[in-house]
């Protein structure tokens, strides 16, 4: 599982979820498209992967954990 | 169906009443409230009624009769337990009086004393093999609902759950809507932030969101607020020009 995915689960967030809040942020891939470069392992360039960071981390901010999702250029 | 029409009103009526919900046509709300009064009017022995609707993670009381109702629902969702919690998680009736309540749920059985409520019937709601909630009914009598009420209260949930089902689905439809509307407020907020950057350091629409980003981990602020400052501040400028 990569870190997205995990990050995914500790957060609880729906792919559903994660699509909408991706779009919010400005994303322009499918929830087909998430779903498989968050879940089923697919390259995801560098914009695509931030844009999810920082929609977990946001998550995160909601539950008082900071952000503790790695952005691209911290991997 | 003569042998559970003694005691209440015409439950063969009661289900063509039911069967006769159009969703979208009717608010929501108003179909809610037409399952509870209808619940009420077959069980004439309930003072209180309302609808839980959830599958045991999220429990949420999308109607009631009363306060009363509200407060005694709210108070099983708190514990996570209770006659309606346990309805919905076992997939079954729950029919206690209030000598029952003491001994499995005492903070419940307390707030249900403080009420005038002396017995409880939570009836889960199936629809297409799962349970999407609960109805549950209040009395002030403790032997309000017994073996015959509670077929009754049995056979009014099998046809209630479709109703109350469909209505959820349609009510988280239009949560999606609102949510989806939020994402494109947000998108266009970050957008005009970004184009702001691009401008300022000549730099594609990929690096403006890196700037906005940074901004948003160094300071912990969503990038929403971050963009909203950006735009807030170049509106400021251009009105002082």
């Amino acid at each position: 599982m990569g870190p997205l995915e995990a990050a995914r689960q500790r957060a609880s967030l729906s792919m559903q979820d994660l699509w909408l809040a991706y779009i919010g942020l400005g994303g322009s891939a499918s929830l087909a498209q998430l779903n498989d470069f968050v879940a089923g392992g697919a390259a995801a360039d560098s914009h695509d992967h931030d844009l999810v960071a920082q929609a977990l981390n946001e998550r995160f901010i909601d539950l008082g954990q900071g952000m503790p999702v790695p952005y691209f250029d911290e991997l | 169906m003569s042998g559970v029409d003694e005691g209440g009103g015409d439950l063969s009526a009661v289900v063509r009443e039911l069967a006769g919900v159009v969703l979208g046509a009717d608010p929501l709300e108003a179909v809610l409230d037409l399952v509870v009064s209808l619940a009420r009017e077959t069980l004439p022995g309930a003072k209180d009624v309302s609808v839980t609707v959830g599958d045991g993670d999220v429990l949420t009381t999308q109607h009631a009769t009363s306060e009363d109702a509200v407060v005694l629902d709210h108070v099983q969702y708190g514990n996570g337990d209770g006659p309606c919690v346990a309805s919905v998680r076992e997939g079954r009736p729950q029919n206690v009086d209030i000598e029952a309540m003491t001994t499995r749920w005492p903070e419940f059985a307390e707030a249900a004393r403080d009420r005038g409520v002396a017995r409880v019937l939570s009836v889960p709601l199936q629809a297409r093999g799962a349970t999407v909630g609960a109805l549950n009914l209040y009395a002030a009598n403790p032997d309000a609902f017994g073996p015959e009420e509670e077929t009754r209260a049995r056979l009014f949930a099998h046809h209630a759950a479709v109703v109350v089902a469909n209505a959820a689905a349609y009510a988280s439809a239009e949560a999606r809507t609102a949510q989806l509307l939020e994402a494109l407020e947000s998108r266009d907020v970050i957008g005009q932030a970004k184009g702001i950057v691009m401008v300022r350091e000549r730099c594609s629409p990929e690096e403006a969101f890196d700037v906005l980003r940074q901004v948003s981990q160094r300071t912990h602020r969503k990038l929403r607020d971050v963009a909203q400052e950006v735009a807030d501040a170049a509106a400021a400028e251009r009105r002082h020009r």
